[in-house]
């Protein structure tokens, strides 16, 4: 039963996203594998290459063609059970005890910072895509009643969570062409994380709760189920709703025959629907915790951008009293990150949420807070900067609106590195058209030189002696 | 029955199957009373209907759950031409999804389209027809009225009701001695009407035709047969036959097979749906068309040709006891069988595509 429980929870899991991606990685790393390929397809720059020679509009259909696969046929999705989900969640960790668990919302600098632990990661959100080859990108609200019986249906099936259909023909567009997302959003904690927390972490091992408290306006589309018109990337969440001549521009580059988008009403604030951390679980974890003797830990912070700047000096400090330099800075951006690789060569991880301007500018932020003295934090402090900075960036399939290209990323990184800038793993002339990007990161992360051996975790104390020391509110996390 | 000069009332006639058998009787001389809730759409088939011989024909806009508006439709058309020798229920609507999703007031109306409109349709002719001594009424069920469809239970209860509906009214006749009067019913298999698209939708899916789909023409001329020599029922398209009898020697496998079909064939497996009335309450906006877009012609001649292509084909392998390719020594005939067969195929492919323009 578990065996097609596991297989179930694996085919409807899309394998692009966040919360997938960071299950798998940690799950990599936790058994010492490295997270190549997604840790599942091939990490081949080779056949990256292949691909990226292909002429862009059969780039463009490979991506499209990816979403198709990924998405459950329609006559599946009375079949998703979030149980299924939860059973290949834990079913990709070993049988412990592990001696921390982090759990809710995902992030890139949430998967260093378990990782830094050796602890596992159980989300709060996990996505499950369904074809759809009939709506319109461009038609948000044909886009809610298309797929609003499902997502009904979806959160009929599963009393314990709440369903999202999320629709963002801006960042996603590539793959809506062919497909509809559906975030599922746990309330309660479920039978499979109780199980994992009750007999896989050592006795006595801190549970971090992660928050995320980024909203997005919604509208109810039945119960427990919800329609969020675009997401965290490049375009500012008012600007979906009232497009103006930049998403006109882009409508027409991306050859829509649409010139805006007429989203339906929304009628609250809600959790945002992938990243953002819905309160009803958290009675769940304490109770469990409670009952197993395990504390809870909180980790807030308003987006899942923020937590980057805290968890690369966490880990510089943490390279530096191991006797490193800790001056070499690799930069990830989405799902292509690496925590064993970044371990090896002895890098700090600052991750991006997207390849976008707000991405770039957090970096910038980061960066420029290191430079010391009234250009940096402007308290007078040592200047600090990275000698080495390496940046590496996801490919989505369309230049969205805010997207920073490739030689743009360069000479940022150039403007702060000491020594060395380079971009790496990122076909130029491809990107963001190219479907061989997940291939190529983690070779490109394996061959920067110097090899670290792997330290043992840090215990949870070293997030209070860090942050007692540097402060929280300086990075914008909440830790309690 | 003689059809020419008969009077043929349809009901649903505006579109699909109803349409193309006001159109079938029209070519065959027969004077046509069309009723449907559409009057532009009626006015239009009318108007094809009058392209043959001048056929004569009344419209009349009814809405079939109206007993009072269909006993006007029967008044009419008596006054009209003062008798009714062919009454065709035929009105339909469905509503698909899953039991609990789709509304109560939906499965009633289905039902009070479906199966009201029959009874009080038949309420109206036949009166008029033991009056008259002569007539027939054909009550259209469907396969779905012998083997029933999943997330359709509403359309599934209906057809079988229309069955037997029809067997009962065709009891009480003979009991009572009418004779000349006959009830007759006709089960289509799918059919290329704009049916499927027009259906309330609650499943989050789109509504295909499930395949094989026929013509509805095909299921014209199995009407006006049936005036021509009245049976107690026939089934329109060989998939519909095949499974009403296999439905009588395995039931469980047949039902099984159809929810399986329904499921992956009937409904879209990547093209969502909005839930939606469809046409149950207001008709659609447009015209009306006797093909719903699924290409049954097209289909049907496919099929016909691949069938016949591999009859040929097999029976001139078996008759020569050689293997189809390569022949054998010394029968130069059979080194052919398989060329020829692809060549036929060919030609008559591009003879379809050519008539399908």
């Amino acid at each position: 039963m578990k065996l097609m429980s596991r297989a179930k929870g694996a085919r409807f899991q899309t394998d692009f996203d966040s919360s997938a991606n960071t299950v798998r990685a940690l799950g990599s790393f936790l058994h010492g594998e490295s997270h190549r390929g997604m840790s599942m397809g091939p990490g081949s720059p080779r056949l990256a290459n292949g691909l990226a020679r292909l002429p862009r509009p059969v780039r463009r259909r490979i991506f499209a063609g990816m979403g198709y696969q990924q998405a459950i046929p329609l006559d599946r999705v009375r079949d998703v059970r979030i149980e299924d989900l939860d059973e290949w969640v834990v079913q990709q960790y070993g049988p412990g005890p592990y001696p921390a668990l982090v759990i809710g919302s995902t992030s890139g600098a949430v998967v260093h910072l378990a990782a830094a632990l050796g602890a596992p990661f159980l989300p709060q959100t996990q996505l499950v895509s369904v074809r759809d080859t009939a709506t319109h990108p461009d038609d948000p609200r044909a886009a809610l009643d298309a797929i609003a019986p499902l997502a009904r249906r979806v959160a009929a099936n599963n009393p314990g969570i709440a369903v999202y259909h999320m629709h963002d023909p801006g960042q996603d567009r590539a793959m809506l062409e062919k497909m509809a997302y559906l975030r599922l959003k746990r309330l309660e904690l479920g039978e499979a994380y109780e199980r994992f927390i009750e007999e896989r972490l050592a006795p006595g091992a801190p549970i971090i709760q992660v928050e995320c408290t980024r909203d997005w306006r919604t509208r109810e589309i039945g119960d427990r189920a919800y329609f969020q018109f675009g997401c965290l990337g490049g375009i500012p969440e008012e600007e979906y709703h009232d497009t103006g001549e930049r998403i006109t521009e882009f409508l027409h580059t991306a050859k829509s025959d649409r010139d805006g988008w007429e989203p339906p009403e929304t009628d609250a604030r809600r959790p945002e629907a992938e990243w953002g951390f819905h309160p009803s679980m958290a009675e769940g974890v304490r109770r469990v915790a409670e009952r197993s003797g395990h504390p809870v830990r909180r980790l807030t912070f308003e987006d899942p951008q923020v937590p980057s700047a805290f968890v690369a000096d966490f880990y510089r400090s943490w390279y530096r009293e191991r006797g490193m330099e800790g001056n070499r800075l690799l930069v990830e951006s989405y799902v292509q990150w690496d925590p064993l690789w970044v371990l090896k060569v002895g890098a700090v991880p600052f991750w991006l949420r997207f390849n976008m301007r707000p991405a770039q500018e957090a970096l910038i932020d980061y960066l420029e807070g290191l430079e010391g003295g009234d250009r940096g934090t402007g308290d007078g402090s040592e200047p600090d900067p990275y000698d080495e900075i390496r940046l590496n960036v996801f490919s989505q399939g369309l230049k969205s609106p805010g997207l920073v290209p490739p030689e743009e990323w360069r000479e940022t990184i150039e403007r702060y590195a000491r020594r060395k800038a380079e971009v790496i793993g990122v076909d130029e002339e491809a990107y963001p058209v190219d479907p061989g990007s997940t291939m190529r990161f983690q070779p490109a992360f394996e061959g920067i030189e110097g090899r670290h051996p792997l330290p043992t975790p840090l215990p949870v104390d070293a997030i209070d002696t860090f942050l007692a020391e540097h402060g929280g509110g300086r990075y914008g996390v909440g830790w309690s | 029955m003689r059809v020419r000069d008969s009077v043929v009332v349809v009901t649903g006639a505006s579109s699909g199957i109803g349409r193309a058998t006001a159109l079938c009787f029209a070519r065959k001389g027969a004077a046509v009373v069309l009723a449907a809730r559409r009057e532009e759409a009626l006015e239009e088939a009318a108007r094809e209907c009058e392209k043959h011989d001048g056929a004569q024909t009344l419209v009349v806009p009814t809405d079939v759950t109206d007993p009072e508006a269909v006993d006007a439709l029967a008044q009419r058309a008596v006054e009209r031409f003062g008798r009714i020798d062919v009454w065709v229920n035929n009105a339909a609507v469905t509503a698909i999804g899953p039991f609990q999703e789709v509304p109560l007031e939906d499965i009633r109306r289905v039902m009070d389209v479906n199966v009201m409109g029959y009874v009080y349709g038949a309420r109206a002719a036949l009166p008029i027809m033991r009056e008259q001594g002569h007539g027939v009424l054909v009550n259209v069920s469907s396969v779905v009225g012998v083997v029933s469809q999943p997330y359709n239970q509403a359309y599934t209860m209906s057809k079988f009701a229309i069955r037997g509906l029809t067997s009962s009214l065709r009891q009480e006749l003979k009991i009572e001695g009418v004779r000349g009067v006959h009830v007759c019913s006709v089960l289509p298999a799918t059919i290329d009407t704009p049916f499927f698209d027009e259906a309330a939708n609650y499943s989050g899916r789109k509504v295909l035709a499930m395949p094989p789909v026929y013509p509805p023409e095909r299921v014209a001329r199995a009407i006006v047969n049936m005036v021509r020599m009245p049976r107690r029922e026939t089934v329109v398209g060989p998939m519909g036959r095949q499974m009403v009898m296999e439905s009588k020697m395995a039931p469980g496998t047949v039902e099984n097979t159809m929810g399986i079909m329904f499921d992956r064939k009937h409904l879209s497996r990547k093209e969502p749906a909005p839930a939606n009335t469809g046409n149950l309450y207001e008709p659609s906006p447009d015209s009306g068309s006797v093909p719903g877009g699924w290409h049954g012609r097209r289909r049907t001649n496919v099929r016909r040709t691949l069938t016949a292509v591999a009859l040929v084909g097999l029976v001139a392998g078996v008759g020569r006891r050689m293997p189809l390719v390569g022949g054998g020594r010394g029968n130069r005939r059979a080194r052919h069988v398989l060329p020829v067969a692809v060549g036929a195929w060919k030609v008559a492919r591009v003879v379809k595509k050519r008539r399908s323009g």
